[in-house]
């Protein structure tokens, strides 16, 4: 199913940014991004990670909904309301696993949903799988893509 | 008149009329309290009325039979009278006499006779004069000196008086200007042949005042005559103005001039309404009247009929009175009881109503107090049981808030470790040991990841809110994805695992794919979980309208009295079989939810060591649910 194959070069110059209060749940999604190559920026909660998004323009985020300070839902609607932010995708990563909770994050303007605990085998794989619809990702996984089903899902 | 007093305002009138029971219970009593009284003042006035009437005439009649007996009784004593003067020998030789030949002889008898008979007028009142003529009408004696020599054949009693005794009936004569009435009597000689005719003017003052004796006839009551000629009172009325020689008219008076003798109520010659009486007496040629004034005979009648009025007025007054008295006594209680109605409509459940009476009025405020209070009863419980399913519904959410927050409070820390624990087990910088330690732990974070699902997936059912879809599905795609998974699990366990699908079950059904999952999935699970040697099989099998899901294994078994219970949350089959086995307890549980959710059951046969199947039934549906209307028309 998927287009392209985990290295530990295949988020070699991308930039993501990871909101979550928990430093734990933080440091797994860190951790294994990392893995992969990314550069890493955290957040501890929505205000931050708007700042974060304003300031460094990440390819993705991937954040938590239930915060101090400011909430996922709340950050959400900041950056859709900025135009400099609006298209950066936004990943809910949520212990909230109410079957509500996920329509709740879709009618919100989420790009897609992962429930906690993440699986740390797979977790890349069924990220990007995720994203891949999003043209700028999609354009910059290609060039990495190997295999014979070329694009394809 | 018997309304209340509602001028003015005919709406209001009516209004009132529809609205309050009052109105009847006055027409009521009005009609109960006048119509009797009425009735019989209006039947007792008339026949009083009547009776007085009757009664006034029949004293009219003896009283006018009393006058005329009198006339009578005057009349022939006036006959005699003059009939005795002729009886006289030398009397009647004299008037013989007077009537022969002229001569000293006629001379002397005449001279003798007017003697005589101004001694006669002297000696009684009973004639005014007595004269005496002859058969030419010639008068030759008479007491009244200055009619002798006189004439009377244009006399009206002239002609008459020739042949018998006769009485001239009272009449104006012309040659006395007076009202005169005429007594005479023949003088016939030896050889019967009439000479003349003796006559004696009668003295009517007499006859006037027996006449005008009121007999007891009140102030208004006469008797009087009535001549036939020229209609003249013979007899002076009782009254000034009206004198005798002047034509009268009532019907009375030319009822009995023209012969008729009767009674009747008519305008008297007065011009006043009167009863009256006539009699016609033919010896007098004249009428005799006797009338009295309707007021006074009616006096005593009208003043009872006054009373009568009155006292009916006063029954009415009172029937109004009594009927606005009774319609406010009897409305009183009805009164209070609405007030009490409307205070219990506004909310004021405090209210009863005064039950004051034993009558229906009472029962009914008596029965409205113990509706009222049946009630309160009842508002009272159903707002107990609406607090009761308030309170639930809390505690029911607050449990499944409490069970929402517990998931994502165990999920963080969860998803950290099992985070981690992946992370490091992709390191590969791990030893054997330390491998098996890692996936060791990693495992039993996942049970308790399990174990949170299960929580959440049974108290959502329990909760009745697990959303259920129908989608087809390959049940045989379904089934081998299935045994592809446990296969692993069988081989670990060196269990043998085998999977049938019946010929007859449909390759495509409608049901929740999720949820038919999640109960295979379960069920294999503690079909594997309980059975260390044998095998586990999973047959699926379809009639008309089910499909069945079996699932049996060569474990420990159930026994018979732990059959229902097994379904319950939390239950194993003994508290220390969940420490030997291990998981949460729930999945059978969630089984049983399952089906119930989706109109189905799950039943198991089992011995303890001669293992156990579980059959799930479910209803088979192999076409999309089709308009219920278009059910009802095929």
């Amino acid at each position: 199913m998927t287009a392209f194959t985990v290295s530990d070069t295949l988020l070699q110059g991308w930039k993501v940014l990871i909101v979550d209060d928990e430093t734990d749940s933080a440091e797994v999604v860190q951790v294994l991004l990392e893995m992969c190559g990314a550069e890493i920026l955290i957040a501890n909660n929505g205000q931050q990670g708007f700042e974060y998004a304003l300031k460094h323009r990440p390819q993705f985020i991937v954040s938590d909904l239930s915060m101090p300070t400011m909430s996922g839902w709340k950050m959400l609607e900041k950056l859709k309301t900025n135009p400099a932010t609006a298209n950066i995708p936004v990943i809910a990563l949520t212990a909230h696993v109410q079957p509500t909770d996920r329509e709740r994050a879709f009618s919100a303007g989420f790009h897609n949903y992962l429930a906690k605990p993440l699986e740390p085998e797979t977790f890349v794989v069924e990220l990007l799988n995720l994203l891949i619809n999003v043209p700028a990702i999609s354009e910059q996984l290609n060039p990495k893509i190997e295999g014979p089903s070329n694009g394809s899902q | 008149m018997n309304q209340p007093p509602v001028n003015n305002n005919g709406e209001a009138l009516f209004s009132w009329a529809r609205r309050s029971i009052g109105f009847p219970l006055i027409v009521a009593f009005v009609l109960v309290a006048m119509l009797p009284v009425s009735i019989a003042v209006a039947s007792s006035l008339a026949q009083w009325d009547r009776q007085a009437h009757q009664q006034i005439i029949a004293q009219l009649n003896s009283v006018s039979d009393l006058k005329a007996a009198q006339i009578h009784e005057w009349l022939a004593e006036k006959q005699s009278r003059l009939g005795l003067l002729l009886a006289n020998s030398k009397a009647n030789a004299d008037a013989v006499d007077s009537l022969g030949p002229a001569g000293d002889h006629q001379a002397l008898a005449v001279e003798a006779l007017t003697q005589f008979l101004t001694e006669q007028v002297a000696a009684t009142d009973a004639f005014d004069e007595f004269f005496l003529y002859d058969a030419q009408g010639k008068i030759w004696v008479s007491t009244a000196a200055r009619q002798v020599g006189k004439n009377v054949v244009a006399e009206p009693y002239y002609k008459a008086s020739l042949t018998a005794k006769s009485v001239q009936s009272p009449f104006y004569e012309v040659s006395s200007a007076d009202l005169n009435m005429i007594v005479s009597q023949p003088v016939v000689d030896a050889r019967g042949q009439t000479l003349g005719v003796l006559a004696g003017r009668a003295n009517l003052a007499e006859l006037s005042n027996t006449m005008t004796q009121r007999s007891g006839l009140g102030s208004s009551g006469e008797t009087y005559l009535v001549s036939l000629e020229n209609n003249y009172l013979v007899t002076a009325s009782r009254f000034e103005g009206y004198p005798l020689t002047q034509a009268y008219h009532s019907q009375g008076i030319d009822r009995v001039l023209s012969g008729q003798s009767g009674s009747g109520v008519y305008v008297n010659y007065r011009g006043v309404q009167a009863i009256g009486v006539y009699e016609w007496l033919p010896e007098i040629h004249a009428g005799l009247v006797a009338e009295i004034d309707e007021v006074e005979a009616l006096s005593p009648i009208n003043a009872s009929r006054t009373f009568s009025i009155i006292v009916a007025t006063i029954a009415g007054i009172l029937g109004v009175a009594l009927g606005l008295g009774v319609t406010f006594w009897l409305t009183r209680p009805l009164r209070d009881l609405t007030r009490t109605a409307a205070a219990i409509t506004t909310g004021d459940y405090t209210q009863r109503a005064a039950v004051t009476r034993q009558n229906e009025i009472g029962q009914l405020a008596a029965a409205f107090n113990k509706m009222t209070a049946n009630l309160v009863q009842t508002i009272d419980e159903l707002n107990q049981r609406i607090e009761e399913i308030r309170q639930a519904k809390e505690a029911a959410r607050a449990k499944e808030v409490f069970l929402a927050t517990m998931s994502h409070e165990l999920r963080t820390p969860l998803n950290a470790m099992i985070g981690f624990l992946g992370i490091m087990g992709m390191s590969g910088k791990l030893d054997a040991r330390n491998t098996h330690m890692v996936q060791r732990t990693r495992a039993n974070a996942e049970r308790l990841l399990a174990l949170i699902n299960d929580i959440l997936e049974i108290s959502r059912l329990e909760a009745g809110r697990q959303q259920l879809v129908s989608e087809p599905i390959h049940i045989r795609d379904l089934v081998e994805k299935l045994q592809s998974q446990m296969d692993v699990l069988a081989e670990t366990k060196g269990l043998k695992f085998a999977v049938e699908v019946g010929e007859e079950v449909p390759d495509t059904i409608y049901t929740d794919q999720d949820a038919l999952t999640k109960m295979i999935t379960n069920l294999l699970g503690n079909a594997f979980k309980f059975t260390d040697q044998g095998s586990v099989t999973l047959k699926v099998s379809s009639a008309a309208d089910t499909f069945k899901i079996a699932v049996s294994d060569t474990g420990v078994g159930i026994p018979v009295h732990l059959h229902q219970v097994i379904f319950e949350s939390f239950r194993q089959v003994d508290g220390s079989s969940t420490r030997a086995h291990g998981g949460s307890g729930l999945g059978l549980s969630i089984v049983h939810q399952l089906c119930k959710a989706m109109n189905g059951a799950v039943t198991l046969t089992s011995q303890p060591g001669q293992g156990s199947t579980f059959t799930v039934s479910l209803p088979l549906v192999t076409a999309q649910a089709v308009e219920p209307q278009l059910e009802q028309v095929v």
